[in-house]
Formats: C-alpha cells, sequence, structure tokens
C-alpha cells in the first residue's frame, strides 16, 4: 500500500522544489486539474515564491491527514487542527498572510483563504479606530484633513 | 481563478496596505469576515478603502447575507419620563427558513366584526402578506391573511400550538410577532422574568424554543421598558 502513494514534485517560482503526495496536491483545486491534465512529475508554480509554497505545502500536508485518517481515532481531531490552524497563523507576520491570500486564491484551497483573511479580519477587528489600523496595516490615508474632519463627524456613532 | 498581481521586489517589500495588493474580490472576502462596527471604521483609514465599502458590489454583498441572517434588536429605555438609556443587542436567529400553512379556515369578504381581531390583532408580515394575528387565552393562533388587496379577500389559519404553561411555566402570553421565517414570537406577561426571554414557535417543527436576552436582566428596573424587533438587518451604513 505504503509504495503506491505517487510523488508529485512543485517547483516555485524561485526553482525551490518541494517533493509531495498526491493527496497533498488535491486539496488545491488549481494543482488537481493541472496534475490531472498534464501528468509530468513535476509542475512549476510561477506565481508562488518557495517561501510562500512551503506555507501552502505545510498547511496542505497537515489538513490532508485529517481527511484521509478520517475514521482513525489517533489522527488529528477538529479541534486539534484548529489549535494547530492558531499556531500556524499566529507565527505568521500580515506580509505573509497577505501572500498566502493571493496564493490560496491563485491556487484555489478555500479552506486555507478563509483562514488567512479572517487572521485580517482578527487583527482589524482589535483595533480601537481607523488610526490604529492605518498604522498596524501600513495603511496611507489619501484623505486631506478637512475631508477626514468631515467624514468623522458625519459618523460619530461609529466611536461610541 | 483570477491570477494575482504580485509586487516584483518581494523580499524587500515592507508590510504594505493589503487592500491595495489585492484584488477586489479578496478586498471583500476580508471585509466581509468584520463585524460592522469595524467596516465604519475600515472607512475612515482611506479613500481608497471607503471607495470599496461604498462600492456597489461589496454593498450587495453585505446586504444579502445580512437579511438572510435576521437578528432581534432588543432596545431598553429607562428612567420614568425620558430616554435615559438606549441599549441595543442583537441576537442571531439560528433557523432561517421560508415556508407557508395550508389554509385551515374559510375565505370570506373583509375582516370579521370581531372584537378579538380588531383590538388585539397584531399586524404582521406573513410570507410577504398582510396578517392580522391574533391569540386566544393560551388557544391557538388565527391568523388573517389579507390574499388579495383590491378585493379585501381575507383567509384564515389557524395555528394550535402545545401548550406553554406546561413548557414555560407561564399561564399567559402575548403575541409580539412574526419573523420572516415563519416563526412567531411570544412574549410572556410577566412584567420581568429572570432572566428575560421570549418564546419562538415553529409551526413546521411544532417546537418551542426560548430566547434568552442575558445582558437585559442588569437593566431590569421596574421602569425600564422594552422594545424588541424582529427581522433587524445589521449595516454597516457610512456617510
Amino acid at each position: 500500500m505504503e509504495n503506491e502513494k505517487k510523488m508529485i514534485t512543485l517547483k516555485s517560482s524561485d526553482d525551490v522544489t518541494f517533493e509531495v503526495e498526491e493527496a497533498v496536491v488535491l486539496e488545491s483545486q488549481f494543482l488537481s486539474h493541472l496534475v490531472q491534465d498534464c501528468p509530468a512529475p513535476e509542475h512549476k508554480i510561477k506565481e508562488v515564491t518557495g517561501k510562500i509554497l512551503s506555507k501552502v505545502v505545510e498547511y496542505c500536508e497537515k489538513h490532508v491527514v485529517v481527511v484521509v485518517d478520517g475514521g482513525d481515532s489517533s489522527s488529528s481531531s477538529g479541534d486539534d487542527l484548529k489549535k494547530w490552524d492558531d499556531k500556524f497563523i499566529k507565527e505568521m507576520d500580515l506580509s505573509t498572510v497577505y501572500d498566502l491570500i493571493a496564493a490560496a486564491n491563485y491556487l484555489n484551497i478555500q479552506a486555507l483563504l478563509d483562514l488567512m483573511c479572517q487572521r485580517v479580519a482578527d487583527v482589524i477587528t482589535a483595533c480601537k479606530d481607523h488610526k490604529e489600523i492605518r498604522e498596524t496595516l501600513g495603511i496611507v490615508s489619501d484623505y486631506t484633513a478637512e475631508e477626514e474632519a468631515e467624514v468623522l463627524k458625519e459618523n460619530e456613532w461609529a466611536f461610541d | 481563478m483570477k491570477r494575482v498581481k504580485r509586487s516584483k521586489k518581494q523580499d524587500e517589500r515592507i508590510v504594505n496596505d493589503p487592500f491595495k495588493e489585492l484584488p477586489n474580490e479578496l478586498n471583500e472576502d476580508i471585509l466581509m469576515k468584520l463585524p460592522p462596527r469595524s467596516i465604519a471604521r475600515l472607512h475612515f483609514a482611506s479613500k481608497h478603502l471607503s471607495s470599496i465599502i461604498l462600492g456597489k458590489q461589496f454593498t450587495e454583498r453585505f446586504m444579502t447575507r445580512s437579511s438572510a441572517q435576521p437578528r432581534h434588536l432588543v432596545i431598553v429605555h429607562g428612567g420614568e419620563h425620558y430616554v435615559k438609556m438606549h441599549r441595543f443587542h442583537s441576537i442571531s436567529q439560528e433557523y432561517p427558513h421560508r415556508h407557508d400553512y395550508g389554509c385551515e379556515g374559510i375565505c370570506r369578504d373583509g375582516l370579521p366584526e370581531d372584537d378579538t381581531v380588531q383590538e388585539f390583532g397584531e399586524l404582521v408580515n406573513h410570507s410577504g402578506k398582510i396578517t392580522i394575528a391574533t391569540l386566544g387565552c393560551s388557544g391557538p393562533v388565527d391568523l388573517w391573511v389579507l390574499e388579495d388587496v383590491n378585493n379585501e379577500i381575507w383567509s384564515k389559519s389557524v395555528v394550535v400550538m402545545p401548550s406553554v404553561a406546561d413548557i414555560f411555566g407561564m399561564s399567559y402570553t402575548f403575541f409580539r410577532g412574526m419573523l420572516g421565517t415563519g416563526e412567531m414570537i411570544l412574549k410572556p406577561i410577566i412584567t420581568s422574568p429572570e432572566p428575560y426571554f421570549l418564546v419562538c414557535y415553529n409551526p413546521e417543527e411544532g417546537e418551542f424554543r426560548q430566547i434568552v436576552i442575558d445582558e437585559i436582566y442588569n437593566f431590569c428596573y421596574e421602569s425600564n421598558t422594552f422594545q424588541v424587533f424582529f427581522d433587524h438587518v445589521e449595516s454597516y451604513m457610512v456617510l
């Protein structure tokens, strides 16, 4: 059984290679189609760097185990997986999160996309006002001082 | 899937406005995970964000979801003759779905000259039709549905529910309203049960569920009054 597992090599834009089981690749709808349509042993993913692809592979490997061994009591349960997800995102800086959002979107991995979008949303929700949001996310305001004063005055309800 | 534009100077890049790096579709995915208040705050962060938030596409997406998840809005008025305090509390409704009852009654022209209907009837929206609902003392709920506005044709359905007294230990209830899901909201006549609760009856399942409003308990002074609005839709309205 073990030796029947088909291995596939993914190559990032900066030529870092990852050898993964086919089941891991199937977590991505984009890669599933790619592997089906073009049965080459190696696939270059020009849109994703090695740093980000390593995170994607790490995520997919963790999540694929749960699906395959779903009935096995020794495998990760839903709670464990959630804890793993929490740790996975907490160790990441925001810049990596944005890159992973783009990568998850490109590779079509919905669960990873949701997880990363939720991370950004949580960071924003924790901010007490728009100034803190700007600082945290590095947003440069394009309001003039007058425009900002006006828009804030009209929407005082959001600040109580 | 759309291809995402990426910065070439990947490693030199400092943390930048994610909303300028990501395509709008993904920006909206992030916004959809935010509470309305945070969306409003983002609107003040930059004009670029404001344009996404006020844009037709996001507005429609947000409102479509909100309408599918209506909430109860509870307002507490404090003080005796003036509004001392407003407290808003939204509680999500768990089972959004729609259905119709079979018409059990007869159709006739106009409403009956019945005091119960005329005086104690509660105007509700039943599957988009104007309806007058009346609840007799622990009896069934009569629904008078205006089937044809021009010809004033009303139909009557009767919804018989199990005894509320047996389940919740209260003998009398007010009919308070009806949700878009077809569920009926009953309010105990006792003025301040602890904790404050409403009862929701689902005629399709024939089951009650209790909606406990925990936080309201802290505001249960005798002079306070409550107002409950159903099918409240959340909005991040900013100007």
